[in-house]
């Protein structure tokens, strides 16, 4: 039985390791002259890798973060509390453990239907109560009037949600 | 580059740029959303219609990653991010951290609008309009990077967009677009993570494994290759 797997990033490449694992005959097919897809590092702009596509394994709750430590992969942790400094209303820069003093993980209403997340957060009043995270969720996708609540609470509620992030110092690749 | 990609009850047949065709009983799609969006590979049937629909409300984001390597130490020690919420840039981060590196290397990220109104400068400009939202931040107007560039995926043919976003109405989008299609087509990828992974690398990897598994359970392993014995004289029915 064979399985053409379209496109060797890594969702392509995992797919093709556990049928492979399986016993299963696999053909692979990649449009570049690399692998790794989104997951790019370049080593030439400076003395360290710098990463062009995907850059943290965010939390250790993620089936990457085991990944990372069987292969032996040096990484360091980014908190994104005491060494994250943001920039509050007045100017002033103060850090995420002191600037926000809610926890991460909110205990928030369900949203409702399809509702974006700025009207959700305006119906709850919750603007200012936003965990660090969902700042963060915001500033990685797109203004909160274009994004479904729904979705971005699922995400707050994940574990993954609840811890920094971690890099791979010697390059994601 | 995969250009047609047929599907039928006899199994699935690709056809590459090259003229050249793969023959399979199924096929994991694991595309970016980007590729799948633009149409770049013509599915023969096409897709179902809840997948087309799936594939048009799940958002793409825009994303737009700057570079800038200092010869000097730019964050206050025991910094590592800098968010700034409202600015031009408003993440930004070090790259650098780690490596006992003496300067520094900050990357900075913005998507959305703030993305596409920096695409639309020239990168000199793109760049020098970060550095001044980085420089008002730290109050430190002599900060000077010795490179600096930037990089985004947008135009780049083979992703067609930087990772998937759960637009308004698109909260279903990602399981919609991670279900198998009548045991031929199956499909991988971060945009068909459920919503807490996806746009992430363990999303992407979750959802090939996923893929695999699914395959699997249609089609169960392969029975264990069994050895044809050496001989057909006696001994290969010799009583164990």
């Amino acid at each position: 039985m064979k399985t053409l797997v379209i496109g060797a990033g890594i969702a392509g490449l995992a797919a093709a390791q556990d049928l492979r694992k399986a016993k299963q005959e696999v053909v692979v097919l990649e449009a570049r002259n690399r692998v790794g897809g989104r997951i790019h590092t370049d080593r030439s702009f400076a003395p360290i890798p710098i990463e062009l596509g995907a850059e943290f394994i965010h939390s250790s709750q993620v089936p990457t973060y085991p990944l990372a430590q069987q292969f032996g992969l040096r990484t360091l942790y980014y908190s994104q509390q005491e060494d994250t400094l943001v920039r509050l209303s007045d100017g002033s820069l103060k850090s995420v453990a002191q600037g926000y003093s809610h926890t991460r993980r909110a205990d928030w209403p369900p949203a409702l239907g399809e509702e974006s997340l700025a009207h959700y957060l305006e119906r709850h009043q919750l603007w200012d109560k936003m965990p660090f995270k969902l700042q963060e969720y915001i500033s990685d996708f797109d203004d909160p009037r274009y994004l479904s609540a729904q979705a971005a609470l699922e995400y707050l509620l994940d574990p993954s949600a609840e811890e920094g992030d971690y890099r791979i110092l010697d390059g994601y690749d | 580059m995969v250009e047609t990609l047929e599907w039928g009850p006899w199994g699935v047949w690709a056809h590459t740029a090259d003229g050249r065709v793969y023959r399979g009983e199924q096929a994991i799609v694991a595309l970016p959303l980007g590729v799948l969006r633009a149409g770049q590979v013509r599915f023969v049937p096409e897709l179902p219609p809840a997948k087309q629909t799936a594939l048009e409300q799940l958002g793409l984001t825009d994303a737009l990653k700057l570079f800038f390597y200092f010869e000097q130490p730019v964050l206050p020690p025991g910094i590592a991010e800098l968010y700034l919420p409202g600015a031009r840039l408003e993440e930004w981060w070090s790259s650098a951290q780690g490596h006992g590196l003496r300067g520094e290397v900050l990357t900075a990220l913005a998507t959305g609008e703030k993305a596409r109104t920096l695409l639309a400068l020239p990168e000199a400009q793109a760049l020098q309009t970060a550095l001044e939202t980085l420089r008002q931040a730290l109050g430190r107007p002599d900060l000077t990077p010795c490179k600096a560039r930037l990089v985004h995926w947008r135009d780049d043919p083979y992703t067609l967009g930087a990772y998937s976003k759960a637009s308004v109405g698109a909260a279903r989008a990602r399981s919609l677009l991670a279900h198998p299609v009548q045991g031929r087509l199956f499909f991988a990828g971060e945009h068909t993570a459920p919503n807490a992974w996806a746009a992430t690398v363990h999303g992407a990897y979750a959802s090939g494994r996923r893929a695999a598994q699914e395959v699997l359970q249609l089609r169960g392993p392969m029975p264990p290759i069994r050895q044809r014995p050496q001989t057909l004289g006696p001994a290969a029915f010799a009583p164990r």
